[in-house]
């Protein structure tokens, strides 16, 4: 989906209709302030009519003017690898990581893996996820007797007591189906417990309805259900525990925990404070590891780096595993001391070992762990300017850079622009000579169709602005052949004029357009779907407004996305 | 719902490596996913010490793409024509493990070795080739076959006195050497022994044991699909579609194995010098061993076995005690080296040179071991009537390419793919020039149901080493 142009995102949807419903479902009629709260004089009050993040403030711009256009529709999907991975890790306390062996995902429009247009299944995984669900089932009995063990948490009471079986089993279909039970999921002929009672033991069946479940829809995907659902003109609030499922998916990669769940059967999570709280709480477990990791691999789509072999471009290993360790230690500085989203772009540390200091030419301390990454001043600003991210969009030689290659992943991750896949037999760069001596010329002689042009146009420019960069993200003023880098260049929309690279780097960080993109990637992880609309991205611009800041933190900026309508609801669709 | 993944997606994600064979060959595995319901076997065989390959001399390369016939046959198939159309003759196919362990300072014999069956560089260079961190794949398809067990048959088990073995280098499980078995009567004692002379009925599997696991699974779905719009109930749909087909593959009748208690071998390994293996004969030690696979692949006792042929220091092996059909241009194999044989020849420099010739005699003396394993198999059913070779992978060749001290990068190894019509077409001679070692085993984990992503135990490289196909090895299905 083509994104709007700049000129419309610089534009701000005008606020909300006064005594509009709230983002978060209402407890009353429409026009009320929701949730059953009063407001507040106290401007940090989050019921506080000026607290601009108050989902209930009709002045908060994140309410949509148009719900139905807000909202959108969150497609039905399953699983990523990586998610089912964690999740049977949780339900079934187990080590394993079957999702490893399964097809690989791959990312969506959206850039993520967890896009649901991606996300197909096959008969190939399907057959996966049995032989993985009977191993993972054998697993759980093989550990009887084992104190602590996957079976002693699972099975909490007298197995020889008539009541056991169904306690077990309607404790575990919760938990791995992600939402309360009903009679007819334990129906003792056609649900779970007519699936244990065929098997004849205590064990087997435990087993049997531990496999009957891994292959269950409502594990395997993560469905979003309403009376409205075939109503492609309503909009509808997603329930508690699809609220949990979102959140922890989205924080977590994982089913959501017993306290995320026990919120849900409060309602809690249809309050702000409660939303907030676990938010709060999520994003200070340990678990957020993997909301860490999936920013690594995916937005700085570094995964592919990981598996790289630099010695064939002449370098090490090591320093490859260094590259990699600074992105990694800096988005882990980002969630788990609860920065700024800012920082993705304005961030002027280095998280450096030894190795990688030498490689920036940065003083590594004396006497401190060489293989420790270490917050180190540093002339470099944001994740773009990572030497990590430059090597990895350097197009794979190691003497020349790919300054298109560069300049899609800026254009594409910094800045949302999402140019068109090129017409078939491009032909490749010519090489240098005489009449066009250097790489900007030659992409100019290259793009002198205006057709080509006019998308090169977004990207080139930024592309061209990394030159002071190498292949492996040193900087450099003059080429190998000394002819001198040219990488100033202007932002495409804004026009902002940048002289070299790290005036690039400066103005992303301060553009708009730049913020604004930091928070719409974001809620494209979220919401598990590529977004573009106008909505979204008014959406993504009031979010980015309060979260993208300066003085803002991670937490807040989390929790105002989990407060859009795009999180809490969805439109029907047509039957 | 087939999902097509367009060129906007894949430029869409970050990073300038996109692995492409991956999509065709994620398409073309789909198909070979489910298991029949005969069982599937794998036999992995090691050739020792390289054959010729050079192009000038007419040895394994005359055979062009298309059927083998006896009149395009190369020198080593000759004799066998009967079988030509049980096997599939893979020319010039790469071992990118074997060459990146050359590059990493290996020697021909001592990096090729341990690469051969995991497919991984050792992380050390040592003729002993420690540093293998996994399972070679003979394990890995043993480990997801209903006995686990994975059986390695060798000509000799440990190094030093008459040369150093192969067979102690090749075979690997949770990263430990598999010492081979080398003795017919210790091996038939182990799985033979106390087999009953009866049909031998297959447990039932958990699913035939309690179906009512998938039901409540199809029964969810049918029921979310009424809550769901049409976008969304064609997602659900091709999971309902893909879950109807694993049901029907789970709910065929477990095979029933038919098989005869085999009488004791008679040969004894343990009555002669291993390495040196004189005084017994080396045909007869193999052969035997050809003829107990045959029985526990009818008997259903294993699926995987994995076999060296020799080791460098072989010597007298042969002390004329072959079928003398099998000599080439009249050269016999008397006493020599093994090594000798298949590394000097009337090319190399090196003093004492025998010729081409004997290499060729080699070859089809070690042949003519893989075509009596070829005709034990078909001489034996399975449940469903197929002969079991025409349900058996057997794949043999060599882990150093040139025998004549060429221990460069790999310019293409003989390699042979026999049997399993059923899911294979054998009778051919194709260029495998494209493909990679590792991609011959991600091609048999699709057609043994091993639903792997891909075959990389080494890591990726930026570039193929020393090729220009383009090509990552591990993740690209060989036409077989």
């Amino acid at each position: 989906m083509k994104l709007v142009e700049c000129g419309l995102i610089a534009a701000v949807v005008a606020g909300c209709t006064s005594g509009a419903a709230g983002d978060l479902p209402p407890a009353g009629a429409a026009g009320t302030a929701g949730m059953g709260a009063q407001s507040s004089t106290d401007p940090t009050s989050p019921t506080s009519p000026t607290n601009p993040t108050d989902p209930t403030n009709p002045n908060n711009p994140t309410h949509p003017a148009d719900p139905l256009a807000t909202a959108g529709h969150y497609a039905l999907r399953r699983l990523t690898n990586r998610e089912y991975t964690n999740t049977v890790q949780a339900l079934l306390f187990t080590k394993q990581t079957p999702g490893a062996a399964f097809q690989e995902n791959l990312p969506g429009s959206s850039g993520f893996t967890n896009d649901s247009q991606a996300l197909d299944i096959s008969s190939a995984l399907v057959a996966s996820y049995y032989a993985a669900a009977t191993t993972l089932a054998k697993e759980v009995i093989g550990s009887k007797g084992t104190a602590g063990g996957a079976y002693a948490k699972l099975v909490v009471c007298d197995a020889s007591q008539a009541t056991c079986a169904g306690q077990t089993v309607s404790t575990l279909a919760k938990r791995a189906l992600r939402r309360p039970v009903s009679a007819a999921d334990l129906d003792d002929k056609n649900g779970l417990m007519g699936v244990f009672s065929a098997s004849g033991t205590f064990d087997q069946g435990l087993h049997d309805v531990i496999v009957s479940l891994l292959m269950h829809p409502e594990f395997l995907m993560i469905p979003v259900v309403d009376t409205a659902s075939l109503d492609p003109t309503a909009v509808f609030a997603l329930d508690d525990y699809e609220v949990a499922s979102r959140l922890s998916y989205f924080l977590w990669q994982s089913m959501p925990d017993d306290a995320l769940t026990a919120s849900a059967d409060q309602g809690a999570l249809h309050t702000p404070a409660g939303l907030r709280a676990q938010v709060t709480r999520m994003l200070t477990d340990a678990r957020a590891t993997n909301l860490k990791n999936v920013l690594r691999d995916e937005y700085a789509g570094l995964l592919s780096l990981a598996r790289a072999d630099l010695t064939q471009l002449g370098q090490s290993n090591a320093l490859r595993d260094a590259m990699v360790g600074e992105t990694d230690a800096f988005l882990a500085d980002i969630v788990d001391n609860d920065r700024s989203p800012l920082t993705l772009l304005t961030g002027t540390q280095s998280f450096a070992n030894k190795t990688l200091a030498d490689w920036y030419g940065l003083s590594f301390p004396a006497g401190a762990n060489a293989s420790v990454f270490l917050p180190l001043p540093s002339t470099r600003t944001g994740i773009g300017s990572q030497a990590s991210v430059l090597i990895n969009t350097a197009g794979g030689s190691p003497t020349f850079t790919n300054p298109i290659k560069r300049g899609h992943w800026i254009a594409n991750r910094l800045l949302c622009i999402n140019p068109p896949p090129p017409p078939p037999n491009i032909p490749p760069l010519p090489p240098a000579s005489t009449e066009h001596p250097t790489v900007r010329e030659r992409l100019d002689a290259h793009l002198n169709t205006p057709a080509c042009k006019a998308c090169h146009a977004d990207m080139d420019s930024v592309g061209l602005g990394a030159e002071n960069y190498g292949p492996f993200g040193q900087w450099r003023t003059s080429y190998a052949d000394q002819a001198p880098v040219d990488a100033s260049g202007t932002l495409p929309g804004d026009g902002t004029p940048f002289a070299d690279s790290a005036g690039m780097y400066l103005a992303l960080g301060a553009s708009e357009r730049a913020r604004t993109c930091v928070a719409l990637q974001f809620m494209k992880l979220a919401l598990s779907r590529d977004l573009g609309t106008e909505a979204d991205q008014s959406t993504a611009s009031a979010v980015a407004k309060s979260g993208v800041t300066g003085t803002s933190h991670f937490s807040d900026f989390i929790w105002s996305i989990t407060t859009t309508a795009q999180f809490l609801k969805q439109t029907g669709e047509a039957p | 719902m087939n999902f097509k993944i367009t060129r906007r997606h894949l430029l869409a994600a970050s990073g300038g490596f996109l692995a492409l064979p991956l999509f065709e060959s994620l398409a073309s595995r789909e198909a070979n996913a489910a298991p029949a319901s005969d069982p599937r076997r794998l036999v992995m065989i090691h050739l020792p010490n390289g054959t010729v390959t050079r192009m000038e001399t007419p040895t394994w390369f005359s055979a062009p793409d298309g059927p083998l016939t006896a009149a395009n046959a190369p020198i080593p198939l000759q004799p066998f024509s009967a079988n030509l159309g049980d096997i599939t003759l893979l020319r010039a196919l790469t071992q990118s493990a074997r060459d990146q362990a050359l590059k990493n300072g290996a020697g021909g014999h001592g990096g090729s070795k341990p690469c051969f069956f995991t497919g991984q560089v050792p992380q050390n260079l040592t003729t002993d080739a420690s540093g293998i961190s996994g399972d070679s794949f003979d394990v890995m398809y043993a480990k997801t076959t209903p006995n686990g067990r994975n059986i390695y048959l060798g000509n000799s088990s440990q190094g030093g006195g008459d040369g150093v073995a192969y067979a102690y280098e090749l075979s690997h499980k949770n990263g430990q050497k598999v010492v081979p078995e080398i003795n017919p009567v210790s091996f038939y004692n182990a799985y033979f022994k106390d087999l009953a002379a009866s049909n031998m009925p297959a447990p039932p599997s958990d699913y035939a044991r309690n179906p009512k696991t998938l039901d409540v699974p199809v029964a969810a779905i049918n029921s979310l699909r009424s809550e769901l719009g049409k976008a969304d109930r064609v997602r659900l749909d091709s999971y309902l579609t893909s879950l109807s087909d694993l049901k029907k593959t789970l709910g065929a009748q477990p095979p029933v194995a038919t098989c005869t208690k085999p009488g004791m071998p008679s040969v004894d390994a343990a009555t002669a010098n291993q390495n040196g293996l004189r005084g017994m004969p080396y045909f007869a030690r193999m052969t035997a061993f050809n003829s107990l696979i045959a029985t526990a692949f009818q008997c259903d006792l294993f699926r995987s076995v994995a076999i060296s042929f020799g080791s460098e220091g072989n010597y007298t092996t042969y002390d004329g005690a072959y079928p003398a059909s099998l000599n080439y241009n009249g050269a016999a194999l008397t006493i020599q080296y093994d090594h000798s044989v298949s590394h000097h020849s009337p090319i190399s420099s090196e003093a004492g040179s025998y010729g081409y010739e004997p290499n060729m005699t080699r070859d089809r003396m070690h042949l003519y071991l893989v075509v009596d394993l070829i005709n034990k198999l078909k001489a034996v059913s399975d449940p469903s009537g197929s002969a079991v070779l025409d349900n058996t992978i057997i794949m043999a060749g060599f882990c150093v390419d040139d025998g004549q001290h060429n221990s460069g990068p790999s310019l293409g190894t003989p390699m042979l793919v026999a049997g399993g019509k059923n899911f294979m077409k054998p009778g051919r001679s194709m260029d495998a020039s494209p493909y990679d070692l590792n991609d011959l085993y991600f091609t048999f984990a699709g057609l043994l149901g091993m639903n792997i992503a891909s075959f990389h135990p080494i890591p990726q490289t930026l570039k193929p080493y020393n090729k220009a196909t383009g090509r990552m090895s591990g993740s690209t299905v060989v036409p077989l």
